[in-house]
């Protein structure tokens, strides 16, 4: 389909590549002087291939725009639709609008993901993917028939969608969106491809949330998007036509969207778990290096030492959860010491279908996770934040625009980019910003020595939330010596961390002038090694030669920057995976050997002692330096740090900081927990300025009291954010819109909304999961059954010895899987109890059940199987080894099943098999 | 750091360049003349001199020093015989595919004779190339020394590289020698018939110093030369504390109980750095306090370490699961061992006894920190709580542990002793 075609095109570039770089090999001069020449003619060639293949890709008709005004479309694809719907002149243009706006809802999320990747695989070809990876993306969400409509008229579409789109776009632009945008573009940071990708993805998957009025939340389904796609070739016909016959048809094709969109509204309820869920797996698991790229982000902002506003959309359904949790790790490093992090603020907003799912993201240190939800029934409050953000983000990017011209300068000339950036703190500040941290300081110092000594490879290794990162990089501040920081969570293959490095030492920037390729192509080590010695030894020349220079066009032109500089690989422990015939590792550890160069200095950072990694070539321990868990004196003074009422806020401590640090050390996890029982602490006092005395200690341990044991049990919980549930709530009582708004910490009710088909589908699926099959006749029978149930369920309690067995097994096992036909039949007969029951009841819901009876539950049960797979609710087993048909488990938890099965009044208990 | 601390600056950096020297720590270890440095010398050179073909292998530990001997052999041969010896080195974690390793060959060769290198060629035009430069180095009487670091992982495949090249040599025209360095030392048993049959099975095996050469080596390394930059008095000063501190009984303790775990020279020069990096650079003198925290830094305890980090509940899982294996079931997971932690609570009435989902994530820190892991791969799809696990902490491990934990509950030590 389309992406094989997209591939095709880019394996030619590659292969073009090829045949222009034999040349120019061959025409270098020969003798080793010339490898520098032959490098660089090298790159050279390889951006003018870029140019030409690109310029035959625009040639070959999917490509009908600059690519700068591409990037630019997926800007506010919302506002767009507002600014042209009230026009509605030209009905062909106003069509032509939507067509654009429409699929950008869901589609650009997809696209950012894809096409970021893409930024990484084929530099400069990734306009060309995101365009694939639109046509691809229709193509899995139509019907089989369609699709192929769609290819075949894929030309002429392409070209009245990107023509179409971008008219609107630039109508939309001159309006608003231009000078922001620039600004955005010139950001240092957001010059990253991956970070900037996430910028827009941050506007753009806005508008893939419910908007304000009907039309707005319906126009974003993606789901609809066929007849979208049918009715654009339709116009491209009515264009070659004559006039009459293209107002025609123009018309036909409105009455057609007309009552699209009502058929549509109408499967809102059925199909509004789908509007985020069809990344498949393939797509998201090429999301990971994107995201992950972040903290690279953050530290590197950081050491430029600007302004930074990151706002994150994350649809986190599965992200690499490790990913994700070394995302949060990087952006805690920066909070707990604030005094260091002033400069970055970092927003998120992960996307899910429910926060119970993030209790099964392993890693995620979700306490730092404030939910909000983002369901339809809470419009308000991503309203908000969507303004307020927007405005901040507005805000950073002026501040940052004089700022970004002096960087972009210095950046180009100098070997700044290689430093912390910022002004060197002293020794004393750097151990006062790290309490408890006073001896690994002092360690790392003196293994680092005085300037110009050369030193063997550190590891410094700890437990999460150490402060490992942070204290290192914090003392090459200190030092104010060079040093190239690549973490392996952000690079997650070797070619990545290979080109990460090159790029960092040959200060090349990727950016739109070399289609954010990297400065060199090396894949294997052995390439590798060749180009690091190279910069390396350049840089280090660099630095002899400029070393005067350097230092007066410092700020304060004391320091001796000597000439060593410093390799740190953070997150080191996932080098592990990265290759079962683990040659990395050991290549790694052994770089400094194989380089034999004593100006550099490796420094290895990771989760994981050193005892864990194991390679069959082995290789020689590097020095070890441990950072400890903090006490609880150390969290203490972590705390401590930066409180304004610091006498009320120890008291507090005394009270808290005890019982939790039985449950966990760790600094982020404490942070969120503790901060929420400070609110409630503070409840009862009027002036939070106020120094307490005894009295009022003992009246506020008092007030305190009753909340700890609970909050301990809730301390990872996920949605535990009291006071934001709250304001919500007062904010949508106050617009009044009579919704009962949903609280996130209150667990009796479940916090998602979910079509009732999907609800009933739910619970079949828990029941398969949970009963053995055997039983399902004497459950389900129609006639007979509650009598069957009874006789069953008193037989079974006869036998403990065997009941003792079976549960042991149920804990072991776990769920156990069921075949779709199962699931059905479980489905079809439910539903059917279900209706009996509502209908004696007399309490069917107009709002959720269209056309009444199990035929209207029965609709769309494929389609909502396939989301719910995605959702995590049931997952897809292994293959029957008989007769090969997929099965499924339910991961759902009992309490769960019976929060879903409450909120449909189905008695699910009845048909719970109690061993 | 004042004025008068450049000197001891000078000389800390000093040592800290010599101990990440290889090369300068061998050299005392090389003067007799059954060194390996000397066997190694002579065999290269008189093939050398010879115009003929050899190979050899060198074996040793890993730290040993193979590749600073060899090293230093060339580098002194280089000097001698500057015209007619060219030297390319390979590495068996960068080039240990065939491909790669050829075309590394040609880039090196074409490098050492100022040919044209093309990226392009193919594997065949790769070998076909070092094979006629192989003759043409043999007719110009020059000697090529292929130096293949890590052999044993040329030795996985097909061999092809390593056929060629002992297949080349095997020619009268020729003039090569193979050198292989393996911290293997049946690595010449892990080559084909084909291969085996055409290599010299010359071995040098490369041994841990005897006592006596570490005590030279020590005072080789640390000491400071008297004619240098530095000022005459303070070396001589330095001089005689270090002596002091080698003569001491206690710094030999400190010495023999590192070696004891392991004794290869590498590993000495890691523990020496460390130590020197700790130096005073107030008073500028190593002391014996350097050598024994230096002893402690380097010698951890990576388990003893993760227990004492863990928290309180976190230590409740592990005891539980202690428990489950004691028991005997042959493999539990979440559940069970949420069971066992019950159990537990029900008959010591303990005060730490938290919900699920905190027990969960203790569990996934306990995953994180490698204590526990999952036994197999296979219910990837699962949640975790039914995944299978099992302790990577043996019981001896978890009591010590438990025992120097501050403030570590008596019920779990109690459990813990049953």
């Amino acid at each position: 389909m389309a992406d094989n075609e997209g591939e095709e095109i880019i394996s030619r570039g590659n292969e073009w590549e090829v045949v222009s770089l034999t040349a120019s090999t061959y025409a270098a001069a020969p003798g080793p002087k010339n490898v520098e020449q032959n490098n660089d003619s090298k790159s050279d060639v390889a951006v003018e291939n870029i140019g030409e293949t690109s310029h035959a890709l625009f040639m070959s008709g999917h490509f009908v725009f600059p690519p700068s005004e591409h990037e630019n479309l997926p800007l506010e694809p919302a506002k767009t639709e507002i600014h042209n719907e009230p026009v509605g002149k030209d009905v062909v243009s106003e069509f032509d609008a939507k067509e654009g706006g429409r699929p950008s809802g869901k589609d650009d999320e997809e696209n950012w993901t894809k096409g970021l990747s893409v930024h990484n695989e084929f530099p400069g070809i990734q306009f060309l993917d995101e365009k694939d990876n639109r046509l691809s993306i229709h193509g899995t969400e139509f019907e089989e028939g369609t699709t192929l409509k769609g290819l075949n008229l894929s030309d002429k579409e392409e070209s009245i969608y990107s023509a179409a789109t971008f008219s609107s776009f630039h109508g939309e632009a001159a309006l608003s969106g231009s000078t922001t945008y620039d600004e955005n573009m010139e950001t240092p940071e957001l010059t990253e491809p991956s970070e900037r990708g996430l910028d827009l993805s941050a506007d753009e998957s806005k508008p893939a949330k419910p908007a304000n009025d009907e039309e707005h939340t319906d126009s974003d389904l993606p789901c609809g998007a066929w007849w979208k796609r049918r009715a654009a070739s339709f116009c491209a016909h009515a264009k070659e036509a004559n006039t009459i016959w293209s107002i025609f048809i123009a018309a036909a094709v409105m009455g057609i969207v007309i009552i699209g969109q009502q058929w549509q509204q109408e499967r809102w309820q059925a199909l509004h778990l789908k509007w985020q869920m069809s990344i498949n797996d393939e797509k998201t698991s090429r999301m990971l290096g994107p995201i992950t790229r972040l903290k690279d982000a953050i530290v590197g902002g950081h050491r430029r030492g600007s302004f930074v506003e990151i706002v994150l959309f994350l649809p986190l359904r599965k992200i690499s959860t490790k990913a994700f949790g070394g995302f949060l790790a990087g952006k805690h490093s920066l909070h707990i010491f604030p005094n260091l992090a002033t400069h970055i603020r970092v927003f998120f907003f992960l996307i899910d279908t429910t926060p119970q799912l993030f209790i099964q993201y392993g890693d995620v240190p979700d306490s730092e996770i404030e939910i909000k939800l983002m369901a339809k029934e809470k419009e308000e409050s991503p309203q908000v934040s969507r303004r307020s953000t927007r405005y901040s983000l507005s805000n950073s990017n002026s501040n940052n625009g004089i700022e970004t011209e002096k960087l972009n300068e210095s950046c180009k000339t100098t070997l700044d980019n290689l430093f912390f950036g910022q002004e060197p703190i002293s020794l004393d500040d750097l151990l006062s910003c790290f309490p408890g941290r006073r001896v690994q300081i002092l360690e790392v110092l003196s293994h680092l020595g005085p300037i110009n000594s050369s030193m063997p490879p550190m590891f410094i290794y700890g437990s999460a939330s150490t402060g490992k990162t942070s204290v290192v990089l914090q003392i090459f501040r200190h030092l104010n010596r060079p040093f190239v920081y690549v973490s392996c969570l952000t690079c997650y293959s070797p070619r990545i961390l290979f080109e990460s490095i090159l790029n960092q030492l040959l200060l090349h920037k990727k950016n739109a002038a070399n289609g954010y390729s990297s400065a060199k192509k090396c894949e294997k080590p052995s390439d590798f090694i060749n180009f690091l010695r190279e910069a390396l030894i350049n840089v280090i020349n660099r630095f002899n030669g400029n070393s005067g220079k350097m230092s007066t066009s410092k700020s304060k032109g004391v320091q001796v920057n000597g000439r060593m500089i410093y390799l740190i690989f953070d997150s080191f422990e996932l080098v592990r995976e990265w290759d079962k015939s683990s040659t990395i590792l050991p290549f790694l550890f052994g770089l400094a050997d194989n380089l034999k160069m004593p100006e550099v200095g490796m420094i290895f950072i990771s989760n994981t002692s050193p005892n864990m990694y194991h390679s069959s070539t082995g290789y020689i321990d590097p020095v070890p330096v441990y950072f400890p868990e903090y006490t609880e004196e150390e969290l203490r003074q972590i705390f401590m740090i930066n409180q304004v009422n610091r006498k009320l806020y120890s008291s507090f401590l005394d009270i808290v900081l005890r019982p939790f640090c039985r449950i966990t050390r760790r600094v982020n996890e404490l942070s969120t927990a503790i901060s929420m029982l400070f609110k409630k602490y503070c409840e009862p006092l009027s002036d939070v300025g106020v120094v307490p005395n005894e009295e009022m200690k003992r009246k506020l341990f008092s007030h305190l009291q009753p909340h700890i044991a609970p909050s301990l049990n809730e301390i990872f919980r996920v949605a535990s954010q009291s006071s934001l549930e709250s304001e919500a709530n007062q904010e949508t009582r106050r617009k009044g819109s009579g919704r009962k708004s949903v609280s996130c910490g209150d667990f009796d009710e479940i916090d998602f909304h979910m079509s009732t088909s999907a609800k009933y589908l739910l619970i079949s699926a828990f029941l398969a999961s949970r009963n053995p099959a055997t039983l399902d006749a004497s459950f389900f029978d129609s006639t007979g059954g509650s009598d069957g149930r009874k006789r069953k369920r008193k037989a079974s309690e006869k036998t403990t010895g065997k009941k003792e067995a079976a549960e042991q097994e149920l804990l072991m096992k776990g769920p156990g899987t069921f075949a779709l036909e199962r699931l059905l039949a479980i489905f079809q007969c439910i539903t059917s109890v279900g209706e009996d029951l509502l209908d004696e009841e007399e309490e069917v819901d107009d709002g959720l059940r269209v056309g009444g009876g199990s035929n209207g539950l029965m609709s769309d049960v494929l389609l909502q199987l396939s989301s719910l797979c995605n959702g995590n609710f049931i997952v897809k087993g292994a293959s029957c080894p008989l007769d090969g048909s997929t099965r499924y488990r339910s991961t759902v938890s009992e309490e769960l099943a019976l929060k879903v099965a409450r909120s449909i009044k189905f008695p699910l208990s009845k048909y719970l098999y109690r061993r | 750091m004042g004025r008068e601390n450049r000197p001891a600056e000078e000389a800390l950096n000093l040592l800290r360049s010599r101990l990440c020297n290889p090369n300068f720590i061998v050299k005392p270890l090389s003067d007799s003349p059954d060194s390996n440095y000397s066997k190694l010398k002579f065999l290269v050179s008189s093939s050398i001199t010879e115009a003929c073909n050899n190979s050899l292998l060198l074996l040793g530990p890993r730290g040993s020093g193979k590749i600073a001997v060899l090293e230093l052999v060339l580098s002194d041969l280089l000097l001698e015989y500057p015209d007619t010896l060219s030297v390319i080195k390979l590495n068996g974690l960068l080039h240990s595919d065939d491909n790669c390793a050829f075309k590394e060959i040609a880039r090196q060769l074409c490098m050492e004779n100022q040919l044209l290198f093309s990226k392009m060629a193919s594997f065949d035009d790769n070998s076909q190339f070092m094979i006629t430069m192989l003759r043409e180095c043999g007719l110009a009487h020059k000697t090529i020394i292929f130096v293949l670091d890590e052999f044993d992982l040329f030795a996985q495949g097909k061999q092809r590289l390593l056929y060629s090249l002992l297949d080349a040599m095997q020619s009268v025209t020729s003039q090569a020698v193979v050198i292989g360095v393996s911290c293997r030392l049946d690595a010449d048993q892990l080559l084909e018939k084909r291969v085996r049959s055409r290599f010299s099975h010359r071995k040098l095996l490369f041994l841990p110093p005897s006592m006596e050469d570490l005590q030279r080596l020590l005072e080789h390394v640390l000491s400071l030369p008297v004619e240098s930059s530095l000022p005459h008095d303070y070396t001589v000063e330095f001089n005689g504390k270090l002596k002091n501190i080698l003569a001491d009984e206690r710094f030999k303790e400190i010495i023999n109980t590192y070696l004891n775990s392991d004794s290869t020279v590498n590993r000495l020069l890691r523990f020496l750095f460390r130590a020197v990096s700790y130096m005073d650079l107030e008073s500028g003198f190593l002391s014996l306090e350097n050598f024994r925290t230096a002893l402690s830094n380097i010698q951890r305890q990576p388990k003893q370490e993760c227990i004492k980090d863990c928290s309180i509940l976190e230590l409740y899982i592990l005891v539980s699961m202690k428990r489950l294996e004691v028991k005997e079931q042959n493999s539990y997971n979440f559940n069970s061992m949420m069971k066992e932690y019950k159990t537990i609570h029900d008959s010591f009435k303990t005060s730490d006894y938290y919900a699920k989902n905190v027990c969960v994530r203790a569990f996934e820190h306990l995953l994180k920190r490698e204590l526990i892991c999952f036994t197999d791969y296979r219910g990837y799809n699962q949640s975790i709580e039914f995944r299978a696990v099992k302790l990577l902490v043996s019981s001896v491990e978890l009591h010590q542990g438990l025992k120097s934990y501050r403030s570590c509950p008596s019920v779990l030590l109690k459990l813990m002793e049953h």
